[in-house]
């Protein structure tokens, strides 16, 4: 029975992309609504050092082609854990406006 | 065995890997704790099965979600170390147990409390379980209730705070290496590889090991999710929280801080806030005496705050 379940709606398996799935639709949990500060990076005085990939609580961080980390939106809570931990200080933290710009358009209509 | 910083560690290579623990947890932002299953996950590899006690890290595998690319169970909150000890047990019927580390991740209430005669059971039969407890000092998952891991004159929700704790925490290294724990360390998240290594060298160990690690809970201890690494990592500096290691009852001292005053961790961190400069100058001279304990060689006499 229980094989079964597992074969049939894929419950033990944490998605390929590296986010968690719901059992019926593949659908990823988000958590950018969360965060009020998001991190954004500086490539040019970055030194690939794996530092914020390492500390990140939440996996955010991979690595592109180049070898540069790239921190996923989509669930990055703005802990800015990164921040703290980067020895050349490359990151930076930036407001996340998404949302208030949003209430503040449907204010003003 | 080796000394611990012989053990290589190569983030280079580790890279490359996909997360094994992946994001979209319901943890708090900037959680400890996760960070901690992420580095024993880097540490270990693959092929780990992981046992938890109820706790906070419980929420982020709730179904129908999972984080996890491992297998991963959760008993209850008193028996990781039993649940732990019949996955190894499956696992020698299977002749499947000499290249999979079976790994206990439990909170300092289910270690130091609640789940204690199972992890007793557990170490006294000498089982090769890798123990790790994730240590923020209070039942945080719960509201913020005083353990036996909460240091002296700390608040929590049930010791409020004029007093704040009465009564210092124990030394769960300590008894687990008198117990029969071949190997029993502490270790900080803030000093990430030096917990990596410890974890390496205890997957090499033929009998159990224990780690105690610690991990800064943002609201328990009432700092800012950017801020608890610092403060973590000044319980290091200050002296609070000495990293060592006991192998075969075997003493050595793994990291030599900066012994900054006491003060400087105590005013991060908003648990503190009521205390009196008396209370300080207790804390700081009990810390002198413990590491004056430590480095004369007479580390089993040592008290803790």
């Amino acid at each position: 029975m229980l094989s079964k379940l597992i074969k049939e709606k894929n419950v033990h398996s944490a998605g390929k992309k590296g986010i968690p799935h719901a059992v019926e639709k593949q659908k990823l949990i988000e958590r950018k609504n969360w965060r009020t500060w998001k991190p954004v990076i500086d490539y040019d005085k970055c030194i690939k050092c794996g530092m914020c990939w390492l500390h990140c609580p939440d996996s955010a961080y991979a690595f592109n082609k180049k070898g540069f980390p790239e921190c996923d939106g989509r669930v990055c809570k703005g802990c800015l854990l990164c921040i703290t931990v980067c020895p050349v200080r490359c990151i930076s933290a930036e407001q996340e406006r998404g949302l208030t710009e949003k209430k503040e358009k449907e204010k003003k209509k | 065995m080796a000394d611990v910083n012989e053990i290589k560690f190569d983030i280079k290579k580790e890279m490359v890997k996909d997360h094994l623990i992946t994001g979209g947890t319901f943890a708090c932002a900037g959680c400890n704790p996760v960070l901690g299953i992420r580095l024993v996950l880097v540490a270990l590899g693959k092929n780990t099965i992981m046992v938890n006690s109820s706790g906070c890290m419980t929420l982020t595998a709730t179904w129908p979600f999972t984080p996890y690319r491992i297998p991963w169970v959760h008993g209850a909150i008193e028996n990781g170390g039993s649940v732990a000890a019949g996955i190894l047990m499956g696992l020698k019927a299977l002749k499947k147990d000499s290249n999979t580390h079976v790994v206990v991740y439990a909170g300092d209430g289910a270690t130091y409390d609640i789940g204690f005669q199972a992890l007793a059971g557990m170490v006294y039969r000498k089982e090769k379980i890798i123990y790790i407890c994730y240590n923020n000092c209070q039942f945080a998952n719960t509201g913020h209730q005083r353990s036996s891991a909460t240091e002296k004159y700390a608040r929590t929700s049930t010791t409020p705070p004029p007093i704040g704790n009465p009564l210092p925490r124990k030394n769960m290294a300590k008894i687990m290496a008198l117990c029969g724990a071949e190997y029993s360390a502490t270790a900080s998240i803030t000093n990430p590889f030096d917990f990596i290594k410890k974890l390496r060298k205890a997957a090499t160990m033929k009998g159990s090991s224990f780690i105690d690690v610690l991990a800064p809970c943002e609201p328990g201890w009432v700092v800012e999710p950017w801020e608890t690494l610092k403060a973590g990592n000044l319980m290091v500096e200050t002296g609070m929280w000495p990293l060592y290691e006991i192998e075969n009852k075997k003493f050595t001292l793994n990291y030599k801080p900066k012994m900054l005053p006491v003060v400087k961790a105590l005013q991060m961190q908003g648990r503190y806030k009521h205390l009196t400069e008396q209370q300080v100058t207790e804390i700081q001279r009990t810390v002198i005496n413990e590491w004056e304990m430590i480095t004369k060689g007479r580390f089993w006499e040592a008290e803790e705050y």
